[in-house]
């Protein structure tokens, strides 16, 4: 080996370095740019204001993106309400009773295998093929079916809310089931003998054995949850694409937000982004105080393995 | 002792038969839906929307082209789209895209670049970073760690604005090359899943091969990379399933390389004022099966590995 490191004229701790950072330089690099850097620089955008001068554009401070951002924020209620309605019933629905399936999948019942193929699909299919075909579903079907001139995406944003809810529940449904049985087929088996032994119940097993094992990851989901309130776009855009009249479709910030940098994009310029900007800032600021210290009381109060 | 386990797992309850009744229900619509467009596919405009056969079997005497596929092949001549030019402003100069037509080929290629490129690329840097900040410990690969799982914990929204200008200003905004920029990427959480494999892994194969000579490259390559064979293919399958349906990100940064899932998006908004010459619903929905029916091929193919990581949520191995 001595030979091997003379030949080479350096020591393998030296050798080691110089391969490590040849090789993560790149992706160092990019990282750095791509998601450091425009984190920074969306933080700076908020606070500037864009004005064409010599050269192109020349941005100066200004506090007028988050006076733009406040107002559209607080004349949202509507959107606001819509988001905390889809989180609510995610919350019940995907989370809540995706728990008692995911119990049926990890102790592998009847069937299970079968259902966990078909809690998948969806999940693999993606946006656009399902939502086409609910669509049609929602208005060809339907106009055909009830005699009624106008499909239950056209009534109104109220209407077309309720289908869109239903649409991203009956597809999100399966992602949570899918990760928590996969969490609770972690339990050791030699627990729940013991736990059956003295007569326990699979209620009791459930509550008792089953829910503090995966509990971490009930938290992160709960969170991931919260975090993604205002840039969940339900779909929207596969749905309407960039309509944002609110009497019509159901907005969300998400949506919004999704449309407004599009269109940004769209007109060539970057004059329209630092007011997203300051509006993300101000949903990331919103987020945070909520999350970590929510996080932090559900991990600290919450069911213990042991 | 073992029978009378068996007769509880065996036993039913009110909250098991429920629970089975609802999996019951929600396989059957998602196979329901499939079908459905399946079926629809086959049939010819006039059979669905003029005399509404909306479930029933294609009917070929309403339609002058009685081939049962013939919205397939309708589909691969006539799906095309209009893409519009755009120009922008670098630090080294204007860069322009002109205005073209993209045909079904087309959009094969950019998705083949997308989804089947592109994704490997992203699993193979996920790998190789996680192999680097596992097997080399040092304080910058702690760094690099400690920064992923600092910004995944962080909920800033909104740097998709940022990103833009940034490729703007780098001059590779809708390009080939922004999109291997932009996917030469290791954040998230299948980065953090190959570091906790490989720092599970033994040092044992790493000494021995550099006692035989080996040099840093020769035991990545011949060593590690058929180690981690298996995780890197269940990665790029999962990478490459998300890609594949992406349209969003391909709507955003790279409009002028419409991927296939962004083809049958514009195909889907077509009778909003649209412009691809596929405006029938079974035309449609024949697109939507030509984004599907790889997947599917795909996954049955693939279940496995697929299913594997998605049982394990997303930390087998």
């Amino acid at each position: 080996m001595d030979k091997k490191i003379k030949r080479s004229g350096l020591k393998r701790g030296a050798r080691r370095w110089i391969f490590f950072l040849a090789i993560v330089s790149l992706p160092v690099l990019q990282y750095f740019f791509f998601a450091i850097y425009t984190k920074f620089e969306s933080v700076l955008m908020a606070f500037q204001k864009y004005k064409i001068g010599k050269g192109g554009y020349v941005g100066s401070f200004t506090w007028d993106n988050f006076e733009w951002a406040w107002d559209v924020f607080t004349s949202g209620g509507d959107m606001i309400g819509r988001s905390l309605i889809v989180m609510a019933t995610k919350m019940v629905i995907t989370i809540g009773g995706g728990l008692f399936f995911s119990y049926y999948a990890a102790k592998k019942y009847f069937m299970s295998n079968f259902f966990r193929v078909t809690l998948y699909l969806p999940q693999m299919l993606g946006g656009i093929v399902l939502v086409v075909l609910y669509q049609y579903l929602l208005s060809d079907v339907y106009i055909t079916l009830s005699g009624d001139p106008t499909g239950l995406l056209d009534k109104g944003a109220d209407s077309a809310f309720i289908c869109v809810l239903f649409y991203n529940l009956w597809v999100g449904f399966g992602g949570n089931v899918m990760v928590f049985s996969t969490s609770m087929s972690g339990v050791n088996e030699s627990v729940v003998e013991a736990a059956r032994l003295e007569g326990i119940t699979p209620l009791q097993e459930f509550l008792y054995i089953y829910i503090p094992a995966i509990y971490p990851t009930f938290v992160t989901y709960f969170i991931a949850l919260i975090a993604g309130v205002f840039t969940d776009g339900l779909q929207l855009y596969t749905f309407f694409a960039g309509n944002l009249d609110r009497d019509l479709y159901p907005v969300v910030f998400g949506h919004y937000f999704f449309v407004k940098t599009t269109e940004a994009k769209m007109v060539g310029t970057v004059v329209t982004y630092p007011n997203l900007a300051a509006l993300g800032i101000i949903f990331s600021i919103i987020l945070t105080s909520i999350i970590l210290p929510l996080r932090k009381i559900m991990l600290k109060h919450g069911p213990r393995e042991d | 002792m073992k029978k009378t386990k068996k007769n509880k797992a065996k036993k039913i309850t009110p909250l098991k038969a429920i629970v089975f009744t609802v999996l019951v229900v929600y396989s059957i619509s998602i196979i329901f839906m499939l079908c459905w467009g399946f079926l629809t596919s086959l049939k010819s405009t006039i059979d669905f929307t003029d005399f509404k056969n909306h479930f029933g079997l294609p009917d070929s005497k309403y339609s002058s082209d009685e081939m049962l596929f013939a919205n397939y092949g309708y589909i691969w001549q006539n799906f095309q789209l209009n893409v519009n030019g755009n120009s922008y402003y670098s630090l080294f100069g204007e860069h322009t895209v002109p205005t073209y037509r993209a045909n079904f080929l087309t959009m094969l290629i950019n998705t083949a670049y997308y989804a089947g490129l592109l994704a490997f690329v992203q699993a193979l840097v996920c790998m190789t970073m996680g192999y680097m900040t596992a097997k080399y410990k040092n304080k910058f690969a702690a760094v690099i760690v400690g920064t992923v799982y600092a910004l995944m914990a962080l909920p800033i929204v909104g740097s998709q604005p940022a990103e833009i200008s940034l490729l703007m200003d780098l001059g590779v905004y809708n390009t080939y090359a922004g999109m291997f920029i932009h996917k030469f990427n290791y954040g998230g959480i299948y980065f953090l899943v190959f570091n906790a494999f490989f720092t599970a892994m033994s040092d044992t194969y790493i000494e021995a091969a550099e006692i035989d000579g080996a040099s840093q490259f020769r035991v990545y390559t011949s060593i590690i990379i058929p180690l981690a064979a298996k995780m890197l293919v269940m990665v790029y399958l999962l990478y490459f399933i998300t890609a594949w349906n992406d349209y969003n990100t391909v709507l955003v940064y790279y409009p002028s390389f419409p991927t296939l899932s962004y083809g049958v998006w514009r195909m889907a908004q077509s009778n909003m004022g649209g412009d691809s010459d596929t405006q029938g619903v079974p035309q449609k929905f024949a697109g939507t099966m030509v984004l599907t029916i790889p997947l599917l091929v795909l996954f049955f193919s693939f279940r496995n590995y697929i299913m594997g990581n998605v049982s394990t949520g997303g930390v087998k191995e």
